[in-house]
C-alpha cells in the first residue's frame, strides 16, 4: 500500500516537475558547513516562499557542505543527494518534496526476506556511523574471503553489491576491494561449490569485511541471489558447477565433466564418443587438461565413452577458450583446470554412487582436527560382469573385456595460519580386450606436492612439484606375431607462482619448468615362435620452461585490463639422432643423406618464443560490457594421429629439429549483457585464430615405431574463426541456456614438393570443421528436490574423404579417394533427458540420497561413431556408418552421502 | 575387421549399435586415366593395360572403359625403345623378341592417347628379385570367409621365407596364384516336375554334360543322381581349372625386419576343401623387387586395404602412382608402370597339410565353368 502511494506521488510529482523550476533557482546564502540539513531547511523555509516536505529521519545523516554556498537550491540538493536514494521534486512553485526512491530499499528488503526464507545466514555488519557520514562520500570496502574448513584464501570468489549491481572477484590470495558510495547494501559472497554468504551491510566509512565460506553440502539447493554476472567474467572463461553436472542428463548415469563442457559454445566433439574435445576449431591435443596442476594426456575411459575424471572427486573446474592468462601455456587451444576435492577438517564424510557401468566412493575427513585432512576417491567398472553375463548367449564376446578404474587421493596440512601443504595423487587405468585379439591398456598417473604461503597480506606464494606419467601397452600373446608394444611419457615439473594484489593492481608472476622423457615405443616378441623383431625407439628428452608476468589493473568501475607475457623455451636434449635430408628434395626416407648423433645432455634444438596475452573489459553500462582478449601460445608436444578422433594408442611427439612448435594467435571480442537482475545473460563472441606449424599426416604414413617420423608428416598452417551467440537464464525455477556457434576450421598444407601438399596446396576443412553447432540445455525444478533436465545438441557432420572411383592394377582393386575432407558425415543431433531426485536438503542429516534417471538419445538418432569402408571385392570400397548408440539408452544411478 | 565385428557385437547388445550404408550424395567424378603395366627380367612379351577409372556405383572394376588406339613406348637407359602393339582393346604388348628387362638397367614408359594426351613415368632401375627360400602352409580352421556372413571354410595360411639382395633397396612385393582341377556333375541335374505333390523330380542334365533326360523317369528325392539321365556323348563341361590370386597388396615391411631376411611372412589364406585337393593343387608365388615409387604405391594400397573396417577410422589414403601427364601437369593420373626383378617358386600342395582325411567332393550339378569365380575352361599348358 505504501509502495503504491509513493509511486502515485512520484508520478504526479514528475509530471509537474518541468513546469515550475523558478523556485529552485534561488541561490543559497550563509551556508554553514556541518549544519544539519534539516536545520538548514527550516531556516530556509522561514526566509523564502518555499515549503519542504520530508521525513526527518531520512535526512538525518545529511549536513551542509561549504561548496554549496551560492549555488541555486536545485543544484545544491542534487549535489547533496548524489548517489543516494533520495530524490526531490518541485511543485506548485513553492513546494519541494523530498522523497526516498523506494526501489532500492524494497529490493534490499526483498533480498533479505528471500535469503531468510531459504535459511541463508545473513550477517548484519555496520561500518561507520550514519550520523557522522557525509552523504555522497565514497568509501572503500575491502577484505579477504577464506574457506571455513581450511582457513585458506579463496581466489576467484565473487562479491556482489546489490543495489549498485557491481561485482568483483577475489585475487588468488582471497582479497577484494570496492570503492562504493556509503549506504545500505546487501552484499553477497559466492564461490563455486561453496555456500553463499549474505551480508546486510551498512557502510559509512572505509572498512573491512572478511568472509569465511563453507563448502556446500552437495544437496544444498542453490540460492543464487546473484551469481558472478556474465559481464564480470574475463573473456572466454567458464566455470563448471558440480551441481549443474549432477543435475544434467548423462550417458549410462556417468557424470561427465568433459561432456558437460561440450555443451558450451565453441566446444565440440567429432563423433558420438570420442576421447578428445575440440575448442574453436583446434585439435584434441591442443587442450591443456590439468588435474591438480598436472597435465593429463588421456582424458577418457573406454575409448571415449566416459571421462577419466570422477566428478565426485573434483571440487572445481574452470575452462578457458580465449584470452588465456599467462600462467597457462603449452597447449594452444584451451585450458581445463580441475582441482580435486579436499577432505573436511572437522569430521569424516563420504559419498558413494552406483551406476550401470561403474561405482564410486569418496571419503574425506580430518587427520588432525582443523590441521590436516585426507580425501580419497575411487571409481571402477564392472562391465566385465555384464560381459560375462552375456557369454552364454554370444560366443563371440566370451573373451572380450572392458575394464577401467580411476582413483584420487589428497592430503592437506595447514602448517600455520599463513601456509599449507597439499599432497595429491591421481591415477586412471583402462584395459580393453576383444575376443582372441590383442589387449590394449593405458594409464595416467599424476602426483602433486604444493606449498602455499601468504608472504605478506598482499603477496601469496605457491610452489609445486609435480610428476606425471602416461603410458600404454598393446599385447598379443599367441601366434607367430605375438608381441608387446609399450609407450611411455614421464614428465616431472616444477612451478613457482607469486600473486600480488594491492588496491587496484594485481600481479602474478612465476616460473614453470617441465622435463619430458618420451619412450616412443618398444616392440618385443612375447612367444618363442614369434617372428617379431625387438625394436626399441630411442628415448627422447626435452625441457619446456616458461617465465611469466601478468599485470592487472582496474582503472575505474568501467574499465579494467590485464596484460601478460609468457616467455617459453623448449630444449630438445640428447642423446639423439637427427637425420639430414637432401636439401632440394622432399623429406623422405630415400632422401636421407646423413645423420648427426648427439651425446647425453647435448642441446639438439632450442626454441624460444614470447607469448603476449591480454584481456580487457569495459562496462558500457551496469549491465553490459565489451570484452577483448588476445593470446599467443606455443605448443611443444604434438599428438600424431591419422585418425579423426584421439585413440588411446596415438603417439605424442615432442618438438625437435623438424617438428617446430605449433603457434596459435587468437583474438576474441565479445559483447555481454545481463538483464532482469542478472537473470538472463546474453552474449556474442567473435574470434579469429591463426595456427602455424600444424602437423598433418602423409597418406599411408607409418606412425608407430618410426625413427624418421618427420618423413611421415607434413607441416601446414591453419585458421579458425567463428561467432558464438548464447542466451542463458541463470536463476529461477527454470534455468537453462541456448547457444549457437558458427565456426570454421581450415588447414593448408602447401609444401615445396608435390608429395608435401594436401589437396594440391589448397585450403581444406580440418577434421574438426563443424560450421553449425547448436546446444540447448535446461533444468526445471519441479520441487526443490526434484529436477527435470535436458540437453539437445546439434552439429554439422565433420568432414571426411570418401572413395569415389576405382581401378585395378596388377589384380588389386584400388579405390580412388576424393580430395582430403571433401565430404561430410551426416549431421549429429541428440536429445537427453534426466529426472534427478535429491533425497534431503538438510545439511546435518545422515544418508542423503540421490536418484538419477537418464535417457540418453531419447529419439534414438543413429549418429555415426565412425565411418568405415568395406571391401566389396573387385569394386570401390563401400562406406558404412557405425552408430554405436542406435537407440535410446535409459539408465538409473543411485548415490548417497554419509 | 575381426576386431570391429566383435566390438560391434558387444555394442549391439548394450546400446543397439548398428551399421548402415552411409547416405551421402557423391559428386560425379571425372574419369581418370589408368596405367597398369609391368616390365620384369623375365623374357617378354610385357603387357601394358590402359583404361579409365570407374565410378563408385559400378559393381565390378573388372570391365573399365578401355583406352584404345594409344601409342605406347618402353625405353631403357641404353637407348633401347620399343613401341607396343595393341593386341586387344586397351592391351598393349611388346614383341616376344623385343625389349628385355635386365637387372641394373632403367626403364620408363611413354604413352600418347588417341586424343593426343601424353603421359610418362620416371625412369626406374630394375633391381634383382632376390630369392624365395621356402613356402609353407599352415592349416586354419574356418580360416576364410565364404559366401554369406558367418560362412567359413577351412584354409591354408601361406608362410614365406625369402631373402633380398646384399645391396639395393630390398623393397619387395609378393603375388601368388593357385590353380586346381575341379570336377562337377552337370549330368546329374534334376528339375521339379510341375504340379506334383509331394514334389517329384525328373532328370534335367545340362546339354554340355553329354547326358540327356531319361524319359518317364521320376524321383521323389532331390539328391543328385544320374538315374534319370542317359549318357550319349562325352562331357565337355565337367572339369575345369579354377584359379585364385591375391588381391591384397603384399609388401615387405623392411622396418621391423632384420636385414633383408624375410621370415614367416604371412601372405594370406587360400581355401582348403576337398575340391581343391581333388586332383592337384598348384601354387605359385613370385617376389618382385620394387622401386621406391612403386613401393610407395603398393604401400598406399596396403594401407587402404588395412584401413577398411578399422574401428578408429583412419583417414584413408589417396594412392599416388608414378605416371605423370606431360601435356597437362595438373591432370591426376592413376596406376603404375612397374619395373621389377622377379623370383618365383611353384609347387603342388599335397593333402599332407590337412589335419584330417578329406571327405568326397560336393556333387555340383552345374557347368564347371559357371560354378567357380575365376576359371580356366581348358587345361593350363603346364598342367
Amino acid at each position: 500500500m505504501l509502495k503504491g502511494n509513493l509511486l502515485i506521488a512520484l508520478f504526479v510529482v514528475f509530471s509537474f516537475n518541468l513546469l515550475a523550476q523558478s523556485g529552485l533557482e534561488t541561490r543559497l546564502e550563509n551556508v554553514r558547513p556541518g549544519q544539519p540539513l534539516v536545520e538548514f531547511l527550516k531556516e530556509f523555509e522561514s526566509t523564502h516562499k518555499i515549503k519542504f516536505f520530508y521525513v526527518e529521519e531520512w535526512l538525518a545523516p545529511y549536513s551542509m557542505l561549504s561548496n554549496l554556498n551560492g549555488l541555486p537550491l536545485g543544484d545544491a540538493l542534487t549535489i547533496l543527494f548524489r548517489e543516494s536514494d533520495i530524490n526531490y521534486v518541485f511543485l506548485y512553485d513553492y513546494a519541494v518534496i523530498l522523497v526516498k526512491d523506494p526501489a532500492r530499499e524494497l529490493e534490499r528488503k526483498m533480498l533479505i526476506q528471500k535469503a531468510e526464507d531459504n535459511k541463508i545466514t545473513i550477517d548484519r555488519i555496520n561500518l561507520g556511523d550514519k550520523q557522522q557520514f557525509t552523504p555522497g562520500t565514497r568509501v572503500t570496502l575491502r577484505g579477504t574471503v577464506t574457506s571455513k574448513d581450511n582457513k585458506l584464501p579463496l581466489g576467484g570468489a565473487t562479491i556482489f553489491v546489490n543495489g549498485l549491481n557491481i561485482g568483483t572477484g577475489t585475487a588468488a590470495n582471497g582479497k577484494y576491494q570496492f570503492v562504493i558510495p556509503g549506504g545500505e547494501y546487501v552484499v553477497s559472497y559466492r564461490f563455486i561449490n561453496y555456500e553463499e554468504k549474505i551480508v546486510n551491510l551498512s557502510i559509512y566509512q572505509d572498512g573491512e569485511v572478511n568472509m569465511q565460506l563453507q563448502e556446500t553440502p552437495l544437496t544444498l539447493d542453490e540460492v543464487i541471489i546473484r551469481d558472478q554476472s556474465i559481464t564480470d567474467r574475463r573473456i572466454g572463461q567458464t566455470s563448471i558447477r558440480m551441481v549443474d553436472l549432477r543435475r544434467s542428463p548423462s550417458f549410462m548415469g556417468e557424470k561427465d565433466i568433459i561432456k558437460q563442457l561440450q555443451i558450451q559454445s565453441g566446444v565440440s566433439t567429432v563423433s558420438e564418443a570420442s576421447s578428445g574435445f575440440n575448442v574453436r576449431g583446434g585439435g584434441a591435443d591442443q587442450n591443456l587438461v590439468l588435474y591438480d596442476g598436472v597435465p593429463i594426456f588421456n582424458t577418457s575411459h573406454a575409448l571415449g565413452f566416459f571421462t577419466a575424471f570422477n566428478s565426485e572427486a573434483v571440487s572445481e573446474a574452470s575452462f578457458f577458450k580465449g584470452g588465456i592468462p599467462a600462467e597457462y601455456g603449452g597447449r594452444v587451444s584451451s585450458v581445463l583446470n580441475m582441482a580435486s576435492r579436499e577432505g573436511d577438517y572437522r569430521k569424516w564424510k563420504g559419498s558413494a554412487g552406483i551406476g550401470l557401468v561403474s561405482s564410486n566412493v569418496t571419503i574425506g575427513g580430518p587427520v588432525k582436527i582443523d590441521t590436516s585432512s585426507l580425501s580419497v576417491s575411487f571409481r571402477t567398472t564392472y562391465s566385465d560382469w555384464m560381459l560375462n553375463f552375456l557369454k552364454s548367449r554370444y560366443k563371440n564376446i566370451s573373451n572380450s573385456s572392458i575394464f577401467f578404474y580411476d582413483g584420487s587421493i589428497k592430503y592437506a596440512h595447514k602448517i600455520n595460519k599463513t601456509s599449507k601443504l597439499t599432497l595429491s595423487a591421481y591415477t586412471s587405468h583402462d584395459k580393453f580386450r576383444l575376443a582372441t585379439d590383442t589387449a590394449n591398456q593405458w594409464r595416467n598417473m599424476a602426483f602433486a606436492a604444493r606449498y602455499e604461503k601468504s608472504l605478506t597480506p598482499n603477496l601469496f606464494l605457491n610452489v609445486g612439484i609435480y610428476a606425471g606419467q602416461y603410458s600404454y601397452e598393446v599385447n598379443k600373446n599367441e601366434g607367430a606375431n605375438a608381441f608387446e608394444l609399450r609407450y611411455k611419457i614421464t614428465y616431472p615439473s616444477l612451478k613457482i607462482d607469486f600473486n600480488h594484489d594491492k588496491n587496484r593492481s594485481k600481479q602474478s608472476f612465476g616460473l614453470h619448468t617441465t622435463y619430458y622423457r618420451f619412450s616412443p615405443g618398444e616392440l618385443k616378441p612375447t612367444s618363442s615362435e614369434s617372428t617379431i623383431k625387438t625394436t626399441t625407439m630411442p628415448v627422447e628428452n626435452s625441457v619446456e620452461s616458461a617465465l611469466y608476468f601478468t599485470q592487472g589493473y582496474t582503472f575505474n568501475e568501467k574499465f579494467d585490463a590485464e596484460v601478460g607475457l609468457r616467455l617459453s623455451m623448449f630444449n630438445r636434449i640428447g642423446p639423439g639422432t637427427v637425420y639430414l635430408y637432401k636439401p632440394d628434395a622432399p623429406i623422405e626416407v630415400r632422401n636421407t643423406i646423413d645423420s648427426i648423433h648427439y651425446g647425453a645432455g647435448e642441446m639438439m634444438k632450442t626454441y624460444f618464443g614470447p607469448e603476449p596475452r591480454a584481456s580487457l573489459r569495459y562496462n558500457i553500462t551496469e549491465r553490459s560490457s565489451i570484452k577483448v582478449g588476445y593470446n599467443r601460445i606455443y605448443q611443444y608436444v604434438h599428438l600424431i594421429s591419422n585418425t579423426a578422433a584421439i585413440t588411446p594408442v596415438d603417439i605424442w611427439q615432442s618438438s625437435n629439429t623438424y617438428f617446430k612448435p605449433q603457434m596459435a594467435d587468437q583474438i576474441s571480442a565479445g559483447f555481454f549483457n545481463n538483464s532482469k537482475n542478472n537473470m538472463y545473460e546474453t552474449s556474442v563472441e567473435l574470434y579469429y585464430k591463426k595456427l602455424n606449424n600444424v602437423l598433418d599426416f602423409k597418406d599411408g604414413a607409418n606412425l608407430i615405431l618410426n625413427p624418421q617420423l618427420e618423413t611421415s608428416l607434413l607441416r601446414g598452417t591453419g585458421k579458425a574463426y567463428g561467432a558464438e551467440f548464447s542466451v542463458n537464464k541463470v536463476r529461477g525455477k527454470m534455468v537453462g541456456g541456448l547457444n549457437y556457434t558458427y565456426a570454421r576450421s581450415l588447414r593448408q598444407v602447401n609444401g615445396e614438393f608435390d608429395s608435401e601438399k594436401i589437396n594440391n596446396g589448397e585450403v581444406y576443412p580440418s577434421n574438426y570443421d563443424q560450421p553449425h553447432i547448436l546446444n540447448i540445455n535446461w533444468r526445471y525444478s519441479l520441487t526443490r528436490k526434484v529436477f527435470f533436465s535436458g540437453i539437445f545438441t546439434y552439429h554439422t557432420g565433420r568432414p571426411l574423404s570418401l572413395p569415389t572411383a576405382g581401378y585395378i592394377v596388377n589384380g588389386s582393386p584400388i579405390s580412388d579417394f576424393s580430395e582430403r575432407n571433401n565430404y561430410r558425415v551426416p549431421d549429429y543431433h541428440r536429445l537427453d533427458l534426466a529426472l534427478v531426485i535429491e533425497g534431503s536438503n538438510k545439511k546435518k542429516k545422515l544418508g542423503e540420497s540421490f536418484w538419477t534417471i537418464s535417457i540418453y538419445n531419447v529419439y534414438a538418432r543413429k549418429n555415426p561413431y565412425s565411418v568405415y569402408f568395406v571391401d566389396q571385392g573387385a569394386a570401390v570400397l563401400k562406406p558404412y556408418q557405425l552408430s554405436i548408440i542406435g537407440t535410446a539408452v535409459p539408465s538409473l544411478s543411485y548415490s548417497f552421502k554419509f | 575387421m575381426m576386431r570391429l565385428k566383435r566390438f560391434i557385437a558387444v555394442l549391439f547388445i548394450f546400446l543397439g549399435a548398428c551399421v548402415d550404408p552411409l547416405k551421402i550424395k557423391l559428386l560425379p567424378e571425372t574419369q581418370k586415366f589408368v596405367v597398369d603395366g609391368l616390365i620384369t627380367n623375365d623374357p617378354g612379351p610385357y603387357e601394358v593395360k590402359l583404361s579409365y577409372s570407374l565410378g563408385f556405383d559400378n559393381t565390378t572394376l573388372k570391365k573399365p572403359p578401355l583406352a584404345t588406339g594409344a601409342s605406347v613406348w618402353i625405353y631403357d637407359n641404353f637407348n633401347t625403345v620399343e613401341k607396343l602393339t595393341e593386341i586387344s582393346p586397351g592391351s598393349y604388348q611388346t614383341s616376344k623378341t623385343g625389349i628385355r628387362g635386365i637387372v641394373g638397367r632403367e626403364y620408363y614408359i611413354r604413352i600418347k592417347t588417341k586424343s593426343g594426351s601424353e603421359y610418362q613415368s620416371a625412369p626406374q632401375q630394375l633391381e634383382n628379385g632376390g630369392e624365395i627360400k621356402d613356402v609353407s602352409f599352415q592349416f586354419q580352421n574356418d580360416g576364410l570367409a565364404s559366401g554369406g556372413p558367418g560362412n567359413y571354410v577351412d584354409a591354408l595360411k601361406i608362410l614365406l621365407d625369402a631373402t633380398g639382395n646384399d645391396n639395393g633397396n630390398n623393397l619387395f612385393r609378393w603375388r601368388w596364384n593357385t590353380i586346381f582341377k575341379a570336377e562337377t556333375f552337370p549330368g546329374y541335374r534334376l528339375s521339379e516336375i510341375p504340379r506334383t505333390s509331394p514334389v517329384k523330380y525328373k532328370g534335367a542334365p545340362e546339354p554340355c554334360s553329354g547326358y540327356v533326360s531319361s524319359s518317364g523317369c521320376e524321383l521323389t528325392s532331390s539328391i543328385p543322381t544320374r538315374n534319370c539321365a542317359t549318357r550319349i556323348a562325352e562331357c565337355t563341361c565337367c572339369v575345369c581349372w579354377p584359379y585364385g590370386y591375391n588381391t591384397a597388396a603384399l609388401i615387405s615391411h623392411n622396418r621391423i625386419i632384420d636385414g633383408h631376411e624375410f621370415k614367416n611372412v604371412d601372405l594370406g589364406n587360400i581355401p582348403a576343401t576337398a575340391m581343391q585337393f581333388h586332383d592337384k593343387y598348384y601354387f605359385k608365388v613370385e617376389q618382385l623387387s620394387l622401386s621406391d615409387e612403386a613401393y610407395a604405391f603398393w604401400n598406399l594400397v596396403e594401407k587402404q586395404q588395412a584401413a577398411a573396417g578399422s574401428l578408429f577410422q583412419p583417414n584413408s589414403a589417396k594412392v599416388r602412382g608414378n605416371i605423370q601427364s606431360t601435356t597437362d601437369p595438373d591432370e591426376e593420373v592413376l596406376g603404375l608402370f612397374g619395373v621389377s626383378g622377379i623370383a618365383r617358386k611353384e609347387m603342388y600342395i599335397t593333402t599332407d597339410v590337412m589335419p584330417y582325411k578329406l571327405p568326397p567332393i560336393d556333387t555340383i550339378t552345374h557347368d564347371c565353368s559357371n560354378s567357380f569365380q575365376n576359371v580356366y575352361a581348358s587345361k593350363p599348358t603346364f598342367w
